[in-house]
């Protein structure tokens, strides 16, 4: 978690710095690609956090996803059907799901430090 | 975590912030939903402006050619050309000068039917060819005469009994309204379904013919100085 929020602090410092930007006529899917990589990486730590982390899965997932996303932005710009909600709200909602796992699993790890510290005193005042 | 998943992890934050970043760099405006109306609505203020930059670019081009005429080494033939056309115009407007054009006539004489022609509903009133010389300047026409008595800018219409004073001129019945203008403009414009012309010929069952003609004659104002 840690890892990955300095990897996201350094990168936003480098491409301030960086000379290129994208044309705005594109911001969509860049939205759309963000979303996709940020429920990756959430979705990787909590598997990770699982003991289940396949890097396979994981590549796989973020390249599909976000070839889907992309796809679907497309179309519905096409169409002229806001197609891209289906995907803000997906990956929105797979975010919060991950967020909440990760979250549930270090408040258990927390819990089991904090228990074997206190154990650790008591056996110490014993 | 293994360390290579953890370089992995890093590397992968490190490209999403450099993503992240370029779209905060880019400042893009909130894409709220694009509905039907809000595109309509988009698209008939984006016709305004267009009109708008057309009917500017016609000034400016009016203003350029001004301006050309008012620099330096101005063309003194073109310059003369344009203020006799000033004082043509001048002389249109100001009914100074006879005119020859296309155009309409409209002849309207009283009710021939005895039971109306003898009341006040069958005769030609002072408001009637008011009304009609009125439609005429609304669709455009560039002079207008009545029994050959030029239409000013201040001409007055009064009843006279039977007769009408026009400029202080007294006319009887027919009377030939003569416009010069657009002809097919004006011609649609007075013999419309519901325009006063037709009123008079279907109600009051005036004598009224409307007719397209090409070299009407106008004579200009009677006390005009030449």
């Amino acid at each position: 978690m840690v890892i990955v929020l300095i990897g996201i602090l350094v990168g936003i410092l480098i491409g301030l710095f960086l000379p290129y930007t994208y044309n705005t006529v594109y911001s969509l899917y860049v939205s759309v690609v963000i979303l996709a990589s940020l429920d990756s990486i959430l979705g990787g730590i909590n598997s990770e956090l699982q003991k289940k982390f396949d890097i396979k899965i994981f590549l796989s997932g973020l390249i599909g996803n976000t070839i889907i996303a992309v796809l679907l932005t497309f179309f519905g710009d096409r169409v002229g059907v806001p197609i891209y909600y289906a995907t803000i709200v997906v990956f929105g909602t797979r975010i919060f799901n991950n967020f909440a796992e990760i979250r549930r699993i270090l408040l258990k790890i927390l819990e089991k430090k904090k228990n074997i510290w206190y154990n650790i005193n008591k056996c110490m005042e014993e | 975590m293994n360390r290579k998943i953890r370089i992995f992890f890093l590397i992968f934050s490190i490209a999403l912030g450099i993503m992240i970043s370029l779209v905060l760099k880019n400042k893009v405006e909130l894409m709220g939903p694009y509905t039907y109306e809000k595109i309509r609505n988009y698209k008939e203020e984006l016709e305004i402006v267009e009109n708008q930059i057309k009917t500017n670019d016609v000034i400016i081009k009016g203003i350029e050619k001004e301006i050309e005429l008012h620099t330096d080494d101005v063309d003194i033939s073109s310059l003369r050309e344009k203020l006799r056309k000033e004082i043509f115009d001048l002389k249109v407007i100001s009914a100074n000068s006879d005119l020859i054009g296309n155009g309409i006539k409209i002849t309207i004489s009283d009710s021939r039917d005895r039971d109306i022609g003898s009341t006040k509903y069958g005769i030609v009133h002072d408001l009637d060819i008011l009304v009609i010389i009125n439609d005429l300047i609304t669709f455009g026409a560039d002079a207008i005469s009545i029994n050959d008595v030029r239409i000013l800018p201040d001409s007055k219409i009064d009843c006279q009994g039977p007769t009408i004073r026009i400029n202080d001129v007294v006319k009887s019945t027919p009377f030939v309204i003569k416009a010069i203008g657009d002809e097919e403009k004006l011609f649609t414009g007075v013999s419309d379904k519901d325009s006063y012309v037709n009123l008079l010929k279907t109600v009051y069952e005036m004598e009224v013919s409307v007719e397209k003609k090409k070299d009407i004659y106008i004579p200009g104002r009677i006390d005009r100085r030449v």
